[in-house]
């Protein structure tokens, strides 16, 4: 920040100059679109359009933003240089975790977009001057912050609530598993004592032997010859034929 | 956030493996009830196979064989009235098929049951110390399984013959059709004929014997 007078000779006038000759610099440069989308419903339309002038300069797309802040970090960011751009904020977005070691408030200014609360600490010396340039002065830099969170935000809610759901329906299964299980195992229990009933063991009286032919008997009697093998179930009445 | 996923992720793979444990557990206390039965079983099951006399591997096989043994042959006013109607019939067949379903494994389980009571009954009179009694059970017990497997035979091949009768295209070929119907007819007959010889000996001779025994056990004791 302190290094505000170094600044190309071309920017200067461009910020200093609210007027109508900024628009006929911007109408020159073409990607001016994005810094509608930053503040769209502020009045002060004529205010940010030579502030899209500066991020036309940085031409990075986080640069709209960060020249809503501070009209004199813009052209510290555009002096720095458009080209190294992409290395700086790699190590600015080291240098902010510090708490103020940064001497360079340009490299801060383009990382501000890509983390949203260091950057209101790095420049929360600076709302006045931010101020001056930008018709917003706090709410540009928080709008494109504030997306991010809530994005992040709802992405772990529904990654939350689609985790719970799916343990929910497994839950579900496994409750029916089991269930289905316990309704099985009667029947299976009831073949087993039809079939094999409890192994008597020991000695053998008369009644052991009378409840075997009891059962023997009341087993065959179970078997029904006449429903089973029928023989009109395959003669050509009832087949049709 | 780590933390929470980890939590997810072990709360889930325990839900996973929840079924399968249960699953497991369930099918492990089948196994073990099950057990006797199966050894049984599976000695019955190849002894019935042996006895079975409609195992060709292939339908056509069967087919052929079934046309073999149609005493008269189709003349073409049978055949178009037969494949006029076939289809119907084995749609009928289906359903027949679907409520005999069970009817082999229910006698399996009936005859199975009758077995292991035989045995039982001729163990402890051997602990009893009456191997003559014992032995009379055992010749019993081997004469009404010859017979129980010869009708679990029976009922397999007219299972696969009802099968077949339903599977083939019987307006394609309507002999085949009609030959594989006389067939399970046939067998049909042949199971009702076996399964009352096997009933008609526990009624005449396993329970008049099991009766004998118990008079000779009850003057023991």
């Amino acid at each position: 920040m302190d290094i505000q007078p170094t600044s190309t000779p071309s920017d200067e006038p461009e910020t200093d100059t609210t007027t109508p000759a900024a628009p006929v610099l911007n109408d020159v440069t073409p990607p001016e679109p994005p810094t509608p989308i930053a503040t769209p419903d502020f009045p002060a339309e004529p205010l940010s359009i030579p502030m899209s002038d500066t991020p036309a300069t940085d031409q990075t797309p986080s640069a709209p933003p960060v020249t809503a802040d501070s009209s004199a970090a813009s052209p510290l960011a555009s002096m720095s240089d458009p080209t190294p751009a992409p290395a700086e904020p790699l190590t600015v977005s080291t240098s902010p975790m510090n708490p103020e070691p940064s001497p360079s408030p340009p490299l801060s200014a383009s990382s501000e977009s890509f983390s949203g609360p260091e950057p209101t600490s790095v420049f929360g010396p600076q709302p006045a001057v931010g101020s001056t340039d930008m018709s917003t002065p706090a709410s540009a830099p928080v709008n494109p912050v504030a997306p991010v969170h809530t994005e992040h935000k709802h992405s772990n809610k529904l990654i939350v609530m689609v985790a719970v759901l799916v343990g929910l329906v497994l839950a579900a299964a496994a409750l029916f598993i089991y269930l289905e299980s316990g309704d099985s195992a009667e029947p299976v229990v009831n073949t087993v004592t039809g079939t094999v009933e409890p192994e008597e063991t020991g000695p053998l009286t008369g009644d052991n032997v009378d409840t075997a032919s009891q059962s023997i008997t009341n087993t065959t009697g179970s078997l029904d010859d006449s429903q089973d093998f029928s023989e009109t179930s395959l003669n050509d009445t009832t087949l049709g034929l | 956030m780590k933390k929470i996923t980890l939590f997810l992720v072990a709360f889930f793979s325990t839900l996973l493996v929840m079924p399968a444990v249960t699953l497991a557990q369930s099918e492990a206390s089948e196994t073990i009830a099950e057990t006797t039965i199966q050894t049984t079983t599976s000695k019955r099951a190849d002894r019935v196979k042996e006895l079975r006399t409609n195992l060709l591997e292939t339908q056509a096989e069967r087919v052929a064989k079934y046309k073999a043994s149609l005493a008269e042959k189709l003349d073409a006013t049978a055949a178009a009235r037969l494949k006029a109607r076939c289809k119907a019939a084995q749609t009928l067949l289906t359903a027949f098929l679907k409520r005999s379903a069970s009817l082999g494994s229910n006698r399996t389980k009936a005859y199975g049951a009758i077995y292991d009571k035989l045995t039982n009954v001729a163990t402890r009179l051997n602990e009893n110390g009456q191997p003559e009694l014992a032995s009379e059970v055992t010749v019993v017990q081997a004469r009404l399984q010859e017979k129980t497997d010869a009708v679990l035979a029976a009922i397999a091949d007219w299972e696969q013959t009802l099968n077949d009768a339903e599977e083939l295209d019987c307006e394609a070929d309507p002999e085949a059709f009609k030959s594989a119907l006389e067939q399970a007819r046939t067998t049909r007959a042949d199971v009702a004929a076996k399964s009352a010889a096997a009933r008609s000996y526990v009624t005449e001779t396993v329970v008049p014997l099991l009766k004998t025994i118990k008079t000779k056990v009850s003057t023991t004791e």
